[in-house]
């Protein structure tokens, strides 16, 4: 037989050469632009290139096609099973038609936002935490918010703290940044936000006992990873009374002050805003700190987007005993009243679901109004200063003390979604109390500070339904209720506010909701596989506008499933995203 | 260091298989039985390890295993009242008293605590009487040291080092004090807080 071995070759390396360009002359990558300054500040309506939409935080989009009309004709196109299991927190990213997919552990998949094919994927290695590090390993599993879009780079924040920078349209490494010791404690869980020619990034896991001292909110150049600028939530040698507020407690025995959720932008101000949570030990008993208020936990805070240096700060919390993290998104409305441009930041940042709205300029409180059941904050004055439940702290081990709202909020990370045309914000709540006991026990590494037992989460007396979605109208002066959609399953994902005049949020029954942003009426629903989890996002491409919805496991549902008994949650975790579009032949 | 999973496991079963057998039959009791503790095995491993993992790892859920973990429950009561209203999340409150309480006892004893010839009851008094960072602290100091000879067993860890292993060396890198105190304590440990009396 006369076999050619080197012809055989030359026919095979042909061959695969010629599969490549022939499989990506098919792909949308090809198309790929790259995500500017300019987009990032005025984002195409049919992307979706941030956590929660654009720099303000908002949950907004301004595409129409899916609206209060044709919502009921809404049908899936494709679904897609997450490539790891964790707790849903996901947020979808879209850009020219490709969808960027995270899920824990800092797995991304590209996809064609439009088919759902795969086109590439990026699995970060992890190193192997010690079996006893259960806190810390647990974490990884709560991988939360988003990725972000730079140019024609992914940027990922990692749980061994690392910042990662993908080329978008390979999902191969630029490069990779160590930023803190995942070896303490610190991993991230929260994505960055790119601004100002800067990877801006909050660090989680300020709560595990290696970390104390420490919990920062950190600029790095977004072309060579060189760090710019930190601010350390807990230690600030620039403001004296950050550090008296923690009584005789020095650096190195606080924790906590994690900011965990993306922070929003005002370029023309050139701040940054971020929450910061909870101090630690949670009960001050244990932490040592007295009646001291603690800063900057659970706190709004403003930082000069160049420097780092604090513009100002807004405690929502002084004095937590409770485990109530005040850290959530803090979002920028501009309204104009009387001629007059009002920059509002408005949120509902901690765990106890009060309401705020201050001046974003100088931090000057303008109002407050309480949403779900909560106990823990007794006054708030006309200043803004904010007066707790003395009742409620613990003065001995062991003493229990009924508070609401729970450790597991309330609020919690759903983000609410600001709506330009109704003036209001749509907030996912949950009713909920639980007892609270400080313990003294020994930390011990890769393992949570809180000192504290919670007992089960309970429904206030009185209530029956845990699941509550807000619908608070809001203005420079005032917010107040427009309507309150009550529902006995608890809301477990973020909200979405469209231009089509709907609101859409998911609950722990399964459901996805289009609400009526004028009068909360439940337009649309589907029922999916898992409790609804992320951020339901929308896009366009093509000319058609889609609905992506991410589902699975969820601690809002899971903590709190005893009071909705009769709506059992799966067995299996189920971590999936499903797309929907209107079916054009429905009419 | 970081151990692959399997060999985790594996030391994590052998530990705990070693202090059953140590201890089943002891006389001083954490107030359970080594059956309560062998059903709450059963219970545990169907409707629990899917989330907090076969060894009580996690991390699905939050681990279970540990003296910080034990201090944070307080006692088999805070345990109890917890588990039995709010677990499984597919099934809350739904396992039956027994069930609860056997995998109390399971989770006391893979925590190190000892069963004996008392039998854990529903009694609110009782549970509360039992205090989870007590019962477990020996055993869990026997595990660890039950995990180093498991270790041992296996025969390719506890290798021998190079004379100077350990020295301080020319050109050495800068390493962190291995006598220093593993992780930062709370401003107040060690210090005497106020006990609540109920």
């Amino acid at each position: 037989m006369n076999f050619d071995i080197r012809k055989n070759f030359l026919v095979a390396s042909i061959a695969l050469i010629a599969f490549a360009p022939a499989a990506s002359a098919q792909s949308v990558l090809d198309d790929y632009t790259p995500v500017t300054a300019e987009l990032l500040a005025n984002p195409p309506k049919s992307d979706w290139l941030f956590w929660r939409g654009s720099y303000t935080n908002q949950g907004f989009s301004h595409l129409d096609q899916i609206n209060k009309e044709t919502v009921k004709n809404l049908e899936l196109v494709w679904a897609w099973p997450m490539a790891d299991v964790g707790i849903q927190e996901t947020v979808p990213l879209v850009h020219d038609g490709v969808m960027f997919l995270q899920t824990s552990n800092a797995i991304v998949e590209a996809l064609d936002a439009k088919t759902g094919d795969l086109l590439w994927t990026y699995r970060h290695v992890l190193p192997e935490l010690p079996a006893s590090w259960s806190y810390q390993a647990n974490q990884a599993r709560r991988q939360k918010a988003s990725i972000a879009l730079a140019g024609d780079k992914v940027v990922l924040t990692t749980p061994d703290a690392k910042l990662v920078v993908l080329e978008a349209k390979t999902g191969k490494v630029a490069w990779e940044k160590q930023v803190l010791d995942w070896q303490k404690g610190y991993s991230y869980t929260v994505g960055p936000l790119i601004a100002d020619n800067k990877i801006i990034s909050a660090i989680s896991g300020c709560s595990i006992a290696g970390t104390a001292g420490a919990c920062y909110i950190m600029a790095h150049d977004l072309e060579t990873g060189e760090e710019i600028w930190r601010f350390n939530t807990i230690d600030d040698p620039d403001n004296p009374k950050q550090g008296e507020s923690w009584g005789e407690v020095p650096p190195e025995n606080r924790w906590g002050g994690t900011p965990w959720a993306t922070g929003s932008y005002d370029p023309e101000l050139g701040l940054t805003f971020w929450g910061v949570g909870m101090p630690g030990p949670y009960a001050e008993l244990i932490r040592g700190s007295g009646k001291g208020s603690v800063l900057y936990t659970n706190s709004t805070i403003a930082l000069d987007v160049k420097t780092g240096k604090l513009k100002w700060y807004y405690q929502h919390l002084p004095r937590d005993n409770w485990d109530l993290d005040s850290p959530f998104e803090r979002v920028l409305v501009d309204q104009e009243v009387d001629g007059k441009v009002h920059k509002l930041l408005i949120s509902v940042p901690g765990k106890n679901g009060i309401a705020f709205a201050l001046d974003r300029e100088t931090g000057k409180y303008l109002w407050s109004k309480e949403t779900v059941k909560q106990n823990v904050v007794s006054k708030i004055d006309p200043d803004g200063t904010v007066h707790i439940n003395e009742d409620l702290v613990p003065t001995a081990v062991g003493q229990p003390v009924f508070a609401c709202t729970s450790v597991s909020g309330g609020k919690l990370w759903q983000a609410g979604a600001y709506s330009p045309l109704t003036k209001t914000f749509y907030v996912p709540l949950t009713e909920a109390c639980n007892e609270v006991t400080p313990t003294q026990s020994e930390f011990t590494a890769g393992n949570a500070v809180g000192s504290v037992k919670f007992g089960p989460r309970v429904l206030p007396e009185g209530i029956k339904e845990a699941g509550l979605f807000e619908a608070l109208s809001i203005n420079p002066t005032q917010g107040d209720h427009k309507w309150q959609h009550r529902q006995r399953p608890t809301p477990t994902s973020s909200m979405l506010a469209t231009a089509g005049g709907l609101v859409f949020g998911g609950d722990a029954g399964r459901y996805i909701k289009a609400f009526d942003q004028e009068t909360g009426e439940v337009l649309w629903q589907q029922r999916l596989n898992a409790p609804i989890g992320g951020s339901p996002v929308t896009y366009e491409v093509d000319g058609e506008q889609y609905l992506v919805v991410p589902t699975g496991f969820s601690n809002s549902a899971s903590s709190i499933s005893s009071a909705f008994p009769e709506v059992p949650l799966p067995n299996g975790n189920g971590n999936s995203i499903f797309v929907f579009k209107l079916n054009q032949d429905a009419e | 260091m970081p151990a692959t999973p399997r060999s985790r496991s594996y030391v994590a079963a052998s530990a705990s298989a070693l202090i059953t057998g140590l201890l089943i039959g002891s006389a001083h009791a954490g107030g359970f039985t080594a059956e309560q503790a062998e059903a709450g095995r059963t219970v545990y491993q169907a409707e629990c390890a899917q989330c907090h993992g076969t060894q009580l790892e996690g991390p699905e859920a939050p681990g279970l295993i540990g003296q910080d973990v034990m201090g944070n429950w307080s006692t088999a009561g805070g345990l109890y009242d917890f588990i039995s209203v709010a677990m499984p999340p597919a099934a809350p409150g739904k396992l039956g008293e027994d069930a609860y309480l056997n995998i109390v006892a399971y989770i006391m004893q893979m925590n190190g605590a000892k069963p004996g010839d008392e039998f854990l009851t529903a009694d609110a008094e009782t549970l509360a009487s039992i205090n989870l960072v007590d019962e477990t602290k020996d055993g869990a100091a026997q595990a660890a040291a039950g995990q180093q000879v498991a270790a041992a067993a296996t025969g390719d860890t506890n290798v021998p080092q190079a004379f100077t292993w350990g020295k301080k060396l020319p050109g050495s890198p800068q390493t962190e004090a291995a006598d220093s105190p593993s992780v930062p304590q709370a401003y107040t440990w060690g210090k005497k807080l106020p006990q609540y009396q109920q």
